[in-house]
């Protein structure tokens, strides 16, 4: 396939990711189909991810989707979101998960399944497009975008290097989702972190 | 307000598996009282105990922080060079950090030593990164040399060194981690970093 790949999640309810779609693989815990259609998180009080394998991608590559219902009906820490650097074997990637109380979206690093998030949050809504990505000049900066805008950078984030754009979750619930996902490389990866410039970027990793 | 570095515990939460900074607010923890709602951002020693945090704090957050025994806060101005007393407090907390710390001088400005600390901490993340565990876990510590590590583990060590363009020729069999992690520091400490909006 070519990047930029895209999935909307228009599968049979309750289904794993793997069970949906051959395109993925599981990382780390499980993720499911949702009716909307989308996807949710399904590992309670853990996270989950899956790494898209259909495609090879570069060093920075980015990962964003459609956070369309942000809310856990049940578990309060449940969120949902996309994942670089996911890695093949490993159960380690770089997150964005949605957190219903603000709502925030918590960009970090999951490690061995240990999550540690970068910092208190960054502020998002219910049906924001949320994005992770590599930074195109430098391999070790990560930048989180909110519908296309460049909200937090974080510097010297070394854990992890290459892997696959993904998804991720945190918790099981099924009142946040997430659908139309993309991920793809950051050099002309199809409106991704490095389409939209970083030369005047705002370092904001503290709100 | 003023934004603040300060080094504080990081918290091992194992329901879920979580490393959270010990006293701010967090999602799967209350903050201590007086932090509700401190924004904050940091970085790492991976999986280890220790993290720096910059935040925007108030008088009052900086007194509460600055209160903890355990928590070690870096001044404003980090181009000023460390007292005697400081820099004993900074070699007394690296060793509990399992940081080398007889390099830390009053030759060396704030600046500098954090700049040489994260030096050590982005080789060590990519070799946990690398691994999927922890360095120093088991019976590896600050003075296990890298003979004595698995043959496997000195070679991700390599890796992650070369990573960052490291040249790790110089390091021998009875080269203690301790020598390896400043050494390889010293290669890359001149590259700056950030935490949160506090270039360093």
């Amino acid at each position: 396939m070519a990047l930029p790949a895209t999935d909307s999640f228009n599968g049979t309810f309750n289904d794993t990711l793997t069970t949906y779609s051959a395109n993925w693989s599981n990382v780390v815990g499980t993720i499911r189909i949702t009716i909307s259609p989308g996807i949710r998180p399904d590992n309670a009080s853990n996270f989950s991810g899956y790494r898209w394998n259909a495609d090879t991608f570069a060093d920075k590559h980015y990962a964003k989707g459609v956070a369309t219902d942000v809310s856990p009906g049940v578990n309060a820490s449940a969120g949902v979101g996309p994942a670089i650097r996911c890695q093949s074997g490993a159960s380690s990637f770089y997150y964005c998960v949605t957190f219903g109380t603000g709502p925030l979206a918590f960009n970090g690093e999951c490690i061995t399944g240990t999550g540690t998030d970068w910092d208190s949050g960054q502020t998002i809504a219910a049906g924001d497009t949320i994005e992770i990505g590599v930074d195109p000049t430098t391999a070790t900066t990560i930048l989180f975008k909110r519908n296309g805008s460049l909200t937090a950078t974080y510097t010297s984030k070394s854990a992890l290097s290459a892997g696959s754009a993904g998804v991720c979750g945190f918790d099981s619930d099924g009142g946040v989702q997430m659908t139309s996902w993309e991920g793809g490389d950051v050099a002309g990866g199809g409106g991704g972190a490095a389409s939209k410039g970083v030369a005047s970027m705002t370092l904001v990793g503290v709100q | 307000m003023a934004v603040r570095l300060y080094f504080l515990p990081v918290e091992h939460l194992t329901a879920p598996a979580y490393e959270i900074p010990k006293y701010v607010p967090h999602r799967h923890r209350a903050a201590t009282a007086g932090l509700e709602g401190l924004a904050w951002a940091w970085v790492t020693y991976l999986l280890e105990d220790v993290g720096l945090l910059a935040a925007d704090v108030t008088p009052a957050q900086h007194t509460i922080l600055n209160g903890q025994s355990d928590v070690i806060a870096v001044p404003v101005n980090l181009d000023t060079t460390l007292s005697a007393g400081a820099v004993t407090v900074a070699q007394t907390q690296l060793e509990t950090w399992r940081i080398p710390n007889a390099w830390v001088s009053t030759a060396l400005t704030y600046r500098e030593v954090l700049r040489t600390i994260y030096a050590m901490w982005r080789v060590h993340n990519r070799y946990v990164g690398r691994t999927e565990g922890r360095l120093f876990g088991g019976t590896v510590t600050l003075d296990t040399t890298l003979g004595e590590l698995p043959a496997a583990a000195r070679q991700r060590l390599a890796d992650a060194a070369s990573d960052f363009g490291v040249d790790t020729s110089a390091a021998t069999g009875a080269t203690t981690l301790r020598q390896a992690l400043k050494a390889f520091a010293d290669q890359v400490a001149d590259q700056t970093f950030q935490v949160g909006t506090v270039e360093v």
